[in-house]
């Protein structure tokens, strides 16, 4: 198929199979050698639109609201119709305004601070000289299954011959294979995120069989470790925290979060194909899954995150994490304004919003059974979990539903108020941004706006509200005279009244027009709006205080002893009036600004009987979160069958409507003819759309991400943008080679990581050739391994693998990271607060839960020193260490310090390293109460060795 | 026997250990945070005195003319020093200093709920979602290599049983974090005086902790010597140096005890009363620190107990919160900031030092004392400001800014400015700041 991009659509003749044609010296040159500037090699991706992105599209280009003299430079057409004559630099309105010495014609303008260095003016020259031939955006090409290159020295996998001839053509070779030792070792560390054990090591180094590595390698994928050290990394993506956020005061925890990390643990270990793990998280419900099936829980993807008071800020944060998280591209920037680099307008942004809004969180989540609870909903601390959730619950429920009738009891009584408000033209409010601290008599946005909707869908004949339909848009002086006019008009269409003053008659009927809201605009004589608004308010608290007392007269009836009335008696007037019911159908109709449900209506509460209500729902929390026998539950989603209209924000504002949108993919991807996603199942669509073999996005960025993850930088340097101002991939055809491979492997990702990790690219050393940094300083081509530090998790949990202390259960209920006596469990299971991130984690750059992460900074702070040098979990795992049976067992203190050695780093010492080391041990003193021992492997465990990969 | 100096030495002998100073306590690798200025800025440290719950401008610094309901306002103004300010009753030590402050009372732009906001005033500016103190920790680059460049102080002194609560920022973590920025920039979190940084303390003694490291120095030095020339080792191996220094400098930055017993001081900061005692600690404390390199200090208020029973924050709807709670809120923060104020200038601070006060939102609007995005006063002193001076002004109820208005973000731009530090410029990875924010230039001095 072909690709259409939105509303880019290039250069036909400039296509794909030009480009790998091409591809391999020029992408070389342009690598090595940017400031190049002569015929042929000034390439569009590579050299012009990095330009026009980051100096002229912010006026330029995609963002219709932002864009100056009508001109686009992003799209060919356009461009040339309007600044570029192709083969004619001096010709083109482009250049001669980027060369201008007018200060007033020169571009970009010079006091934006964005002005064009001499080098690239030259390019763009040479651009322009050459024809000004765009390129589509390469992300967005389709994804090719490109040739396997054939180089000229030793490339054992197809991974390795696409790297050995782009480092070929640079004269550049890869470094020398590691040694068995270190091969292990990072092995190990990148997989399961541990160091190997002493007699692991030692079996591969005698393992003489040409899979002794690939055992390796099946080994490490089928432990169960693996899913705790890729599931982090997957964390990161998914901004996965166990608290709330946003909380002024402490904090409040998830009560099932760990249910997500636990699911997505267990869906790496069971390598999950990669379009399913996605499709999983987006639209697990929409499956037809059992309803306790422990897949629901995936949808913590879209739930664990920040949860906003405001449910825009929530949907931004769930479009964020899956366009930046799944698809490489930034798409939030588009809520308020067309994204001003790629293709992505605010009506897709607003497609999402519309696919994410129309999904709710059930009031209480989804039990779910997972493997080995231990047949949890049989246990009496289940049954004792169930009866007192039955009694938490139902004292939520009796306040909020007593409270609701107060609430709608009063808001009747307040028409008025409201009709008032409609009156003098308040506003539509951004319900979003109210705030609550009400009083009785505080307008409720929310009710206001619900009038207003509700006047507007109003019939000009209604019986009761045919005046103020008629007269609401009448001018001020004329106001008086109209509405006597129209009083007079109606009740002469009525008719003669004696014909409908008998109330009590069950058989009575109103006449056309509502004849108690005539005689009091005839009583009143309303002079303008606001005063016709205040005369129905008036008739309606009438209206509503005569029900509540005929309701509280007729209930006495009923009463022991009393005499019976007759249903239509005199006594019953009011309750059988047509004429008050046409009247209290406005109050207590269906769909009525006041009839809202109990859910509405406890969000207008005054503060304090609100705050009270939220308590008796925060006891139900806390039951959860606390209960030995609660059981774990999916933070699910239930999604609207018939969702409502969703529209375009304007500039972000919840107020300013634009356009309506439909819900259904990013038109960058799909086209403009993009179908709408189904009523019901549009997390299910977007979910498709995400994983469609088609859409060019998904593979390469997961692809890219597991290649981050094991060579410490990625093919694209900016995983989370693969859009026009991200950068371009170091090796093109090997990112699409890994993406194709990805699909025929049945998007498996241990095969993925197999293949990876079976390449001579992967088994490299580290090691430093100045002849090679000249060349290609950044090591872009990968003619050495990347060195990697140990992360945050990592870290922790190799010192409590060395130490013996590491403990390997499997998920649960998160625990303290600082509690005492520690918990020796794997990091992953640590509680994340993301109100107050931890110093520990935040100092060894642990993500930010907050947003999704696709890389980690590496940063390097004393406090991380200080950690080593003095934190009390070092020193504890170098006395365990130290402590371990076999060593403390040990013959002689050589003997020791190798065993520390062989545990520590996975080799033994050289002499000269266990010379230094002995006499370190028996140098001492004896003056310090800690044992020399103990220090050493409290060196060991802070030593360089120890924390970066070799 | 080791001295310290010649521990030092030894480290920068070993092979693979570099003798020059580790720059800060963070060192990005990104190329575009070369710790230059963009300009000549006089702020080389902020502190920022952060009132919780959103401010009432019309009973602090900006009294509205006119006034629905009189009740609500109880408190009279007075015009103060040469420059004429008015500044309410509530604030007598700040009346003083009238002639240093710049009062900013046309802000707007804020979010008129309490987290949103929060998170907002903090890092409203940023298209990095970082904050205000993490961006100027990255664009002028630590003060001094042994202490964090960001911190938040909170916490009440022992015996100080009148506060209600330690402080906090209204956002959490959020509001005082890196956004993508490094994680090291986010403020580090001082709750407690007397262990303020973590693992600062060694179990070893001197001696044997210098033997220790020079185990350790040799361990790396051969983990070294097969791996030349890299980076990231070399910056590892220092960090120990700094790390060394650090167990001695931070707890001298950090230990008050010898200034809170000089009664000129106790006087200044009133550490006596027991309303101002914690908050004249905290900023006597951040003086020291911003003396000695710190960038940006973050003083939240605290919870206070109210004149008419119960206790509250700057949040103040009702009546009775004006008049409970905003007089001990005042209170709290009048005479420590005074004394800030004429600290720094004793020691030559005051003019790279830029004093701020304000919260997330102002107040007033529909039904008076309500939440307001379109109004709030912050007020700024030291290095950089016009002292004197009134910037912008509101309507007469004062629930809108109508003369100078200055967004929340153009005071993120103004505030960098006065650092040095260009928003347009100043960028992490190719990104920075949000295009519309604009440099109050009538606000500099």
């Amino acid at each position: 198929m072909t690709h259409r991009i939105g509303q880019y659509r290039f250069c036909e003749n400039f296509r794909r199979n030009g480009l790998v044609q091409h591809s391999l010296l020029a992408i070389v040159f342009a690598l090595l050698l940017p400031a190049i500037s002569s015929a042929a090699d000034v390439r569009f991706n590579e050299h012009i639109r990095p330009i026009l992105a980051e100096h002229c599209l912010q006026c330029h280009g995609p963002d219709a609201g932002k864009r100056e003299a009508d001109l686009r430079l992003d799209i060919e057409r356009l461009a040339k119709e309007h600044a570029i004559v192709p083969g004619h630099p001096e010709k083109s309105e482009l250049f001669r305004r980027l060369t201008s010495t007018d200060f007033d014609e020169r571009m970009p303008p010079p006091d934006n601070g964005k002005s064009l260095s001499d080098n690239q003016v030259r390019l763009i020259r040479q651009w322009i000289l050459d024809g000004a031939h765009f390129e589509g955006h390469w992300a967005f090409e389709p994804i090719s299954n490109p040739a396997v290159p054939v180089p000229g020295g030793v490339a054992p996998t197809e991974i390795d011959r696409f790297v050995v001839s782009r480092l070929e053509s640079a004269g550049l070779k890869l470094s020398p294979a590691v040694n068995r030792q270190q091969l292990i070792r990072r092995a190990s560390f990148d997989l399961i995120g541990l160091p190997p054990t002493w007699e692991e090591v030692t079996d591969f180094v005698d393992d003489d069989s040409p899979e002794a590595y690939a055992k390796v390698i099946d080994r490490l994928l089928d432990s169960p470790r693996y899913g705790e050290r890729w599931g982090r990394h997957w964390l990161d993506i998914a901004r996965y925290a166990d608290t709330l956020g946003g909380s002024a005061i402490g904090f409040t925890k998830f009560p099932f979060s760990y249910t997500y990390r636990d699911y997505v643990i267990r869906s790496l270990n069971a390598d999950l194909p990669y379009d399913r793990f996605v499709t999983e998280q987006l639209a697990a419900d929409q499956l037809g899954l059992p309803e306790n099936d422990p897949t629901l829980a995936g949808l913590g993807f879209l739930t664990v995150g920040m949860q906003y008071r405001n449910p825009h800020d929530t949907i931004d944060d769930q479009i964020d994490v899956v366009t930046r998280g799944l698809l490489g591209l930034t798409v939030a920037c588009a809520r308020c304004h067309d994204h001003k680099y790629d293709a992505v307008p605010t009506t897709d942004y607003y497609s999402l919003y519309a696919t994410f809004a129309s999904s709710r969180k059930p009031e209480l989540l989804p039990e779910i059974v997972v493997p080995d609870d231990g047949n949890l909903q049989a246990s009496k601390k289940y049954m004792v979990y169930q009866s007192e959730l039955k009694k938490r619950q139902r004292l939520h429920r009796d306040m909020a539903r007593e409270q609701s009738v107060v609430m709608r009891g009063r808001l009747r009584m307040q028409v008025g108020l409201y009709l008032t408000e409609l009156a003098k033209g308040t506003p539509e409010q951004d319900l979003s941004a109210t705030f609550l601290s009400y009083r009785t008599d505080d307008l409720r946005p929310l009710v206001l706006n619900a009038w207003r909707d509700y006047l507007k869908e109003m019939p000009v004949d209604d019986p009761v509200f045919a005046p103020w339909m008629r007269l609401s848009d009448v001018d001020g002086k004329d106001f008086a005279q109209r509405c006597s006019d129209l009083v007079e008009a109606l009740t002469k269409e009525n008719g003669d009244a004696s014909k409908f003053s008998a109330g009590q008659s069950l058989a009575g009927k109103a006449p056309r027009w509502n004849p108690r809201v005539l005689s009091a605009l005839a009583e009143r004589k309303p002079s303008s709006l606001i005063e016709l608004a205040e005369a129905y308010g008036e008739l309606f608290s009438t209206v509503q205080t005569e029900w509540l007392k005929a309701v509280l007269a007729t209930t006495l009836e009923a009463q022991n002893g009393v005499k019976v009335v007759p249903d239509e008696d005199a006594r019953h007037a009011d309750v059988n009036s047509a004429v008050n019911r046409q009247l209290r159908h406005h109050l207590y109709a269906e769909g009525t600004p006041t009839a809202m449900s109990d859910d509405v209506a406890v969000m207008l509460l005054n503060r304090p009987v609100r705050d009270n209500l939220n308590g008796r729902k925060g006891a139900i929390q806390n039951l959860h979160l606390t209960s030995p026998g609660s059981p774990p539950r999916a933070m699910a989603l239930r999604e609207d069958m018939r969702p409502a209209d969703f529209f375009v924000f304007r500039r972000g504002s919840a107020i300013d409507r634009g356009e309506l949108v439909q819900a259904r993919f990013l038109t960058a991807l799909s086209g403009s003819g993009a179908r709408s996603f189904s009523d019901g199942k549009r997390r299910l669509g977007l979910a498709q759309a995400i994983v469609d073999p088609s859409n060019p996005l998904t593979r390469r960025v997961i692809v890219n991400w597991m290649w981050q993850h094991h060579f410490g930088k990625a093919l694209v340097r900016t995983p989370d943008d693969f859009g026009t101002r991200g950068q371009p991939p170091t090796h093109p055809q090997l990112l699409d080679y890994l993406a194709a491979t990805l699909k025929e492997g049945g998007w498996s990702l241990k095969k993925l990581h197999r293949r990876i990790m079976l390449s001579a690219v992967y088994q490299q050393g580290a090691i430093e050739n100045s002849d090679s940094r000249i060349v290609d300083p950044d090591n872009k081509l990968l003619w050495r391994m990347p060195r990697q530090r140990l992360e945050f998790e990592a870290m922790r949990d190799s010192m409590l693998a060395v130490s013996g202390e590491l403990a390997t259960k499997i998920g649960g209920r998160p625990f303290d990271l600082l509690s005492k006596p520690i918990q020796p469990r794997r990091t992953i299971y640590g509680f994340v607060n993301r109100d107050i991130v931890s110093n520990f984690a935040s100092t060894f750059d642990a993500a930010n839960p907050n947003s999704c992460t696709a890389t980690r900074p590496t940063t390097n702070v004393p406090q991380q020193t200080l950690f080593a040098l003095n934190s009390e979990f070092i020193q504890d795992r170098a006395a365990a260490l130290a402590g371990v049976e076999e060593i403390v067992s040990a013959e002689s203190d050589e003997d020791r310090i190798r065993m520390f050695y062989q545990r520590a780093y996975s080799r033994t010492p050289e002499r000269d390293e266990m010379q230094l080391a002995l006499r370190y041990v028996l140098a001492d003193d004896g003056s310090s109460k800690t044992n020399p021992l103990h220090r050493l492997a409290h060196a060991l465990l802070a030593s360089n060795e120890f924390i970066f990969v070799d | 026997m080791f001295n310290r100096r010649q521990f030092v030495q030894f480290l920068s002998s070993v092979p693979g250990i570099v003798a020059t100073a580790p720059g800060f306590s963070y060192e990005s690798s990104a190329a575009d945070s070369k710790q230059k200025l963009h300009h000549p800025g006089r702020v080389k440290s902020v502190i920022f005195y952060y009132c919780h719950g959103g401010p009432s401008q019309g009973h602090t610094f900006d009294r509205p003319s006119r006034v629905q309901d009189a009740s609500l306002h109880p408190f009279d103004f007075m015009r103060c020093g040469r420059s004429g300010l008015e500044i309410s009753n509530l604030f007598p030590h700040l009346q003083t200093v009238a002639d240093d402050l710049c009062l900013i009372r046309s802000g707007y732009g804020a979010k008129a709920t309490h987290s949103e906001g929060g998170v907002h005033v903090f890092t409203g500016a940023s298209t990095l979602g970082a904050s205000l103190g993490a961006w100027i920790l990255h664009g002028l680059g630590s003060g001094n290599p042994s202490l964090p460049g960001h911190v938040l102080l909170t916490g009440r002194v022992p015996g100080d049983k009148w506060a209600v609560s330690d402080g906090r920022v209204h956002g959490g973590a959020r509001s005082i974090g890196s956004g993508s920025l490094p994680p090291s920039l986010q403020a580090q979190v001082i709750s407690d005086l007397q262990n303020p940084i973590a693992n600062l303390k060694s179990p070893m003694a001197d001696d044997t902790q210098r033997r220790w490291l020079q185990e350790l120095a040799t361990l790396n030095s051969h983990f070294a010597a097969r791996h030349p020339r890299v980076a990231e080792l070399n910056s590892r191996t220092e960090s120990f140096q700094t790390a060394y220094r650090m167990q001695t400098a931070a707890p001298e930055a950090f230990d008050v005890k010898n200034e809170i017993a000089n009664p000129a001081l106790r006087k200044l900061y009133g550490l006596d009363p027991l309303p101002t005692r914690s908050t004249g600690t905290k900023l006597l404390l951040a003086r020291r620190l911003v003396e000695r390199g710190v960038r940006f200090v973050l003083v939240p208020s605290m919870k206070v107990p109210s004149l008419e029973g119960g206790s509250g924050d700057w949040d103040t709807h009702t009546p009775t919160q004006v008049r409970g709670v905003i007089p001990n809120l005042a209170k709290a923060c009048d005479q420590p900031l005074a004394g800030l104020i004429t600290d720094l200038k004793d020691r030559g601070l005051f003019d790279q030092t830029l004093v701020i006060w304000g919260g997330e939102m102002g107040r007033g609007g529909n039904g008076h004392m309500n939440h307001n995005g379109n109004a709030f006063t912050w007020w700024m002193a030291g290095g950089g400001v016009r002292a004197g001076s009134v910037y912008g002004a509101t309507d007469e109820q004062g629930f809108t800014a109508v003369e100078n208005p200055v967004h929340v973000r153009d005071l993120h731009a103004t505030i960098l400015w006065m650092c040095g530090l260009d928003h347009r410029q100043l960028k992490h990875n190719g990104v920075g700041f949000d295009d519309s924010c604009k440099v109050a230039k009538g606000m500099l001095a």
